[in-house]
């Protein structure tokens, strides 16, 4: 889990287990009456989600592909997806 | 060793494997379509706090209730799973990550937990739950008639939903086609199936039968939510990794059976008896490693196997 935030960069690990590990622990102190004890796994799960949702997203792009251009096939290729 | 315990064992064998059957069919059909699914942990939780929570604040007669907590919970378990589907499945993230992510989403320190106590109903005994039935009236049989012909509603649900995912999978077109989706996804895209739309629709059934396993829970084997529960509830599913395996191998059959027959951990049979529930438990575990070593050999991958487009993202002819 933490090594897919970190974006499997060992360094970035140290950072990321810093922020779960703070942000869990956390979640025990404040545990009480106006804090549920559910919010923390729901923050973090919610962090992974974007995370990952969005370091694909971050990559994709719309490109052009070269061909030999051939007036019936101009302009058909446009909108071709490149692969992350 | 006296046979009322064997019976007893036999009994709550049945009681603790019958979530686990239907979070694992649900978990075969999606595997099936090659999404593999780690966040069922996070949709049993769901399932079972929605199915409870319905089941105490709606009212009226108990059937009534209990169809809308049973259809509560599937929906909550497909609400989850559709967040692991737009991720895996559209977005194309890695399966095992983002069904982890639904885990702790869902999970003990996630959403089921926060809404059992927004909702108020932890340490409440339930209103309404599934009682046995006399199946056929043979209840009184000696040995199988408390085994077999007492149990509730959600059990014979489940056995019929066992035999209803073999025949699909193995006997109706669409079976075929989820199959040909999890094997060759391009293969059957080029056929014209739809292969996302297939991949969704089955992460979302399999979702929900993850729900109504946790609705299990909650409305038949111990209708109550507390933080008591809710161990219980995990214990069971450190064990479903090894239905997971029974998934695996692909053979519903099978796997039902390496379900029910597993050894139950629950504190309160083995401490009259001296057995320590770490041994049992253990036991468990140890038959999982057994299972995915023997599952693991060539000889039954040969005969079985996974999917073989299993946990990979499919891309239409791009790059």
């Amino acid at each position: 889990m933490v090594a897919a935030l970190a974006l499997y960069n060992p360094l970035a690990v140290v950072l990321v287990s810093l922020l779960i590990g703070g942000l869990t622990s956390a979640g025990f102190a404040l545990e009480g009456p106006s804090f549920p004890t559910g919010l923390v796994g729901t923050m973090e799960g919610i962090i992974l989600f974007t995370v990952l949702g969005g370091e694909i997203l971050a990559r994709y792009r719309i490109g052009l592909r070269h061909r030999a251009v051939t007036p019936a096939s101009a302009g058909a290729n446009f909108g071709t997806e490149v692969a992350p | 060793m006296n046979s009322n315990i064997v019976i007893a064992v036999l009994v709550s064998a049945i009681g603790f494997g019958t979530p686990l059957v239907l979070a694992g069919l649900g978990e075969l059909l999606a595997e099936r379509s090659g999404v593999l699914n780690l966040g069922v942990e996070g949709m049993m939780l769901m399932g079972a706090v929605t199915a409870f929570f319905v089941s105490q604040k709606t009212h009226g007669p108990t059937a009534l209730v209990l169809l809308l907590a049973v259809l509560a919970s599937m929906v909550a378990g497909s609400a989850m799973a559709l967040i692991h589907a737009v991720l895996s499945i559209t977005i194309r993230v890695n399966q095992i990550v983002s069904g982890l992510a639904v885990t702790i989403f869902a999970g003990i320190i996630g959403l089921s937990s926060y809404l059992g106590q927004v909702w108020n109903i932890g340490g409440v005994a339930g209103h309404h739950q599934f009682n046995g039935i006399d199946l056929f009236g043979l209840q009184n049989l000696p040995i199988v008639g408390p085994i077999i012909f007492s149990e509730d509603a959600f059990v014979y649900a489940s056995w019929v939903l066992v035999l209803a995912v073999l025949y699909y999978l193995y006997r109706t077109r669409p079976g075929l086609y989820l199959r040909a989706v999890g094997e060759n996804p391009a293969a059957a895209d080029a056929m014209g199936i739809n292969v996302t739309a297939y991949r969704y629709v089955h992460t979302l059934i399999g979702g929900a039968l993850a729900g109504l396993g946790g609705a299990y829970f909650t409305l038949a084997l111990a209708p109550i939510w507390t933080t008591a529960s809710r161990p219980a509830l995990v214990g069971s599913q450190s064990l479903w990794s090894s239905s997971r395996s029974g998934d695996r191998t692909c053979s519903c059959s099978g796997h039902t059976c390496s379900v029910y027959f597993r050894p139950r951990t629950d504190a309160g049979d083995s401490r009259d008896n001296g057995a320590s529930v770490g041994v049992l438990f253990g036991a468990a575990v140890l038959m999982t490693v057994i299972a995915l070593a023997a599952a693991s050999t060539s000889w039954a991958n040969r005969r079985v196997g996974t999917p073989a487009s299993l946990g990979i993202p499919y891309t239409r002819e791009e790059g």
